[in-house]
């Protein structure tokens, strides 16, 4: 180890996603090699416009000595500041190197990674969550070129951990039960990641990870829903509706899956299918801004068929369930004015007087015009157990790689 | 036009067909949801895409057949359906070229007669604009007014002094955060302070829910009163709760005005516009919109949400605009949020300068009927604001007993 490598640690069609972070080739993708890189996910080019930046010995040797002091903090009590501390390093090495900072950085995190990863490859997922939680911690901070470093490494390290650490251990471990596991928890890392991406507003990058985390896992609850999600707020109906029908072949007590498969297909003009999924989910028991939109929904589908009674006693049952719901009476209002009953529709907003909505909660249709928090929440809180099972294989790899590190 | 838009264009029932059919929609957009229908109407079929090739439009009426008409839409077809105060249904079927059809059915309701006739003053708020910016004294006989086409006498003419009511309601989503909604509220604080001992505001903050509301009072210490514990957040629901303030204003008596500060883009709504314009319509506010400037390219262009495309964001901001337009009211654009005292004031100087013309209305006894209605000037240079029409409320609810549940 301690050569003084370039490595390309980038990611497909970056130069599609604006923003700061956003990869454009020129600027932080100059300094990115395609030499030593882990396979990128996707078969995308990577940019070609690249510059050679010399990278001295010396500086990478350092480098991933701090590097794996940090990486052994995260396996410890002290874990929960490994990533600042990543942060912080990462920030140093920019600052002391200069242009050099980055494809340093680059080599020794990744020349650590790989012999790590030939080891134990399990050992890698502990070090994809660090990184993630760095690139969070480079967003927060303003850092862009930091998070792009950050985000790329993290999705190199999946990778790398998905095909098994290296080529020999691949072959060792060409057993079924293995692959399928790497590829389960792969696919929480990627989707995970791919949430985080979806909020930062990078479309592209968050949807390509998420298609690459059901390559992985066909089923992968938050990977469907934030790609249905994405498609559906560009307006893309049709394709949103495919993925939220696979969710909820996959899991049918999904109930945000099925109110956002009703809601599309009643958009796409499916009417009767859509009536079927939103009463589905108001049979349910689901949280409370995913069964009150369905009530509203529907309400609003009987309204615009001229069916003012049904629409009205779907409106009162909703308010039995949720009487604090403020849109009830609101939609009960226009019914009643519209059936030619001024004085009910007044009755109802007097009635919209005296609620008090949770205000710890947000709103339904604001909970929906929002990306899927909870299946994403869920995903990450999936990948931490998957993080926290395989700390002792980072351990135990560190300990053994500290050995090799000149003195 | 999206999908979408189409749908959100009308209230009405759109049901595809099955196999190549399921492509075209088609649309009853007139007569309106809700509204009572006598005589001879025209039923007006749209058919979406606009493109598709349509072999034919039957019309029935409560069961049965009327009319087919051929051409491209819209179809206009005119129906008859008598005097008799009851429901009706509508059903229109749209044949592709293919066969294959589409159809979309409206109910119309009777009006409720078991209420106290009543004919109510009619009450329109003219706001002259002179041409030098400047204000001179115009007098009953400088003003005609026209109700369906037909001259009406003026019986009450008085100046902006009328006591108004008024409903201010201020976005204060979480674009609002910190500053900017406490300079917005500093410029409801310059209206309440401008307001005369008669005059009575209530104060609505509102995101995707009420965050605060006052009572209607007189009293600008009471409309303030707990305004620092309010926290802009959440989303914008712009048109439920100017439904809200619309309805609630109604309640009271005299010059009624709702007043709206906000950049007018609507993510959160379970209304449309559409609805709250046929609010706008049946209860005769004055509707005032002060709009933050949103810079170049702004407006609805461009926004998007899991709720609304752009187009549809757009065509609803522009609702607002003409909704706003239709009262008589007018939008205030802002450079800067710094302005909004200002704004707020000249919404007070305008509704101080208005004129108030009184006459009692042609009643048809037919809820819903569209009254539209000018103002003509003598000096026929001289612009002026008015609303440009209004919906004849249902009779019952102009009759005391009738309004009791």
């Amino acid at each position: 180890m301690g050569v003084a490598s370039q490595a390309t640690c980038t990611f497909p069609g970056q130069s599609s996603d604006r923003g700061p972070e956003s990869g454009e080739p020129g600027s932080w993708a100059t300094v990115y090699r395609r030499e030593q890189a882990p396979a990128p996910i996707g078969n995308t080019e990577l940019p070609t416009r690249t510059r050679r930046t010399k990278v001295k010995a010396k500086d990478v040797e350092l480098l991933k000595r701090r590097y794996a002091a940090i990486l052994h903090l995260s396996t410890g009590d002290a874990r929960a500041g490994a990533a600042r501390a990543l942060r912080l390093f990462e920030q140093e090495a920019v600052a002391e190197f200069g242009e050099r900072g980055i494809p340093s950085l680059v080599a020794a995190e990744m020349g650590l990674i790989q012999a790590l990863g030939k080891e134990s490859s399990d050992s890698l997922v502990p070090v994809a969550r660090l990184h993630h939680q760095a690139y969070r911690e480079h967003r927060s901070s303003r850092a862009f070129l930091l998070a792009t470093h950050a985000r790329n490494l993290a999705l190199a390290i999946v990778e790398l951990y998905i095909e098994g650490g290296t080529s020999e251990e691949s072959a060792r471990l060409m057993v079924l039960r293995h692959q399928e596991s790497r590829r389960l928890v792969g696919s929480r890392l990627l989707a995970s990641f791919g949430g985080d991406l979806q909020r930062g507003g990078l479309r592209r990058f968050s949807e390509r990870l998420f298609r690459r985390a059901l390559e992985c896992d066909d089923t992968n609850e938050a990977a469907l829903l934030g790609l249905g999600a994405s498609f559906e707020k560009y307006s893309e109906y049709a394709e949103a509706v495919s993925y939220f029908e696979r969710l909820v072949a996959a899991q049918p007590q999904n109930g945000e899956g099925r109110l956002r498969l009703g809601i599309n297909q009643r958009r796409l003009g499916r009417k009767a299918k859509a009536r079927k999924q939103l009463e589905r989910v108001i049979k349910g028991n689901y949280l409370r801004w995913v069964e009150s939109l369905a009530y509203q929904e529907l309400a609003q589908m009987d309204l615009e068929a001229g069916d003012l009674k049904r629409s009205a006693d779907l409106l009162d049952r909703g308010l039995e369930r949720f009487p604090n719901e403020p849109k009830f009476y609101l939609q009960l209002a226009y019914l009643r004015n519209a059936a030619g009953e001024p004085w009910r529709a007044q009755a109802e907003l007097d009635r919209l007087s005296r609620v008090r909505e949770p205000d710890s909660e947000d709103s339904p249709r604001y909970a929906y015009s929002n990306w899927p928090a909870a299946a994403l929440d869920r995903a990450w809180d999936q990948t931490d157990e998957d993080v926290a099972s395989r700390l002792e294989a980072l351990a135990a790899v560190l300990a053994a790689a500290a050995e090799g590190f000149a003195p | 036009m999206s999908r979408s838009a189409a749908g959100a264009l009308t209230l009405f029932l759109l049901v595809c067909g099955v196999g190549r059919a399921a492509a075209m929609e088609v649309v009853i957009s007139r007569p309106e949801l809700g509204v009572p229908i006598f005589g001879k109407v025209d039923v007006r079929v749209e058919v979406y895409p606009p493109s598709a090739a349509v072999d034919r439009v039957e019309l029935f009426l409560d069961g049965e057949f009327i009319e087919a008409a051929t051409g491209s839409s819209p179809f206009v077809i005119p129906i008859d359906v008598g005097e008799e105060n009851r429901a009706h249904e509508i059903l229109a079927v749209a044949y592709a070229a293919s066969g294959d059809s589409v159809h979309a059915s409206l109910q119309t309701p009777p009006i409720h007669v078991d209420g106290e006739f009543k004919v109510e003053l009619q009450q329109l708020y003219v706001t002259p604009e002179f041409e030098d910016g400047g204000a001179r004294a115009l007098t009953r006989a400088d003003f005609q007014i026209y109700d369906r086409e037909v001259r009406q006498e003026i019986v009450t003419f008085e100046r902006g002094d009328v006591p108004f009511t008024a409903v201010l309601l201020v976005d204060s989503s979480r674009s609002m955060i910190g500053g900017p909604l406490r300079t917005a509220l500093r410029g409801a604080r310059a209206f309440f302070d401008g307001m005369k001992d008669l005059d009575e505001a209530k104060l609505l903050l509102f995101s995707d829910r009420i965050l605060y509301e006052t009572p209607f009072t007189s009293f600008s210490s009471v409309l303030s009163l707990g305004l620092s514990q309010v926290k802009a957040a959440g989303g914008t629901a712009i048109n439920d709760y100017l439904y809200l303030g619309i309805e609630r204003v109604q309640e009271r008596q005299g010059r009624r005005v709702v007043v709206l500060l906000s950049d007018g883009i609507d993510v959160t709504s379970v209304l449309l516009m559409e609805q709250v314009r046929q609010a706008i319509r049946m209860n005769q506010a004055v509707l005032y919109w002060i709009v933050p400037s949103l810079g170049e390219g702004g407006g609805g262009a461009g926004h998007r949400s899991a709720w609304r495309d752009p187009e549809e964001h757009e065509r609803q901001r522009e609702l607002l605009a003409q909704t706003v337009l239709e009262s008589g009211g007018r939008i205030v654009e802002l450079e800067s949020l710094e302005q909004t005292s200002g704004a707020f004031e000249t919404v007070l100087r305008e509704l101080r300068g208005q004129y108030v013309l009184g006459y009692y209305p042609p009643v048809t006894g037919r809820a819903g009927t569209w009254h539209p209605t000018e103002v003509r000037t003598r000096d026929g240079r001289l612009k002026i604001r008015s609303r440009v029409g209004y919906y004849e409320r249902p009779q019952e609810f102009t009759s005391r007993d009738s309004r009791q549940p």
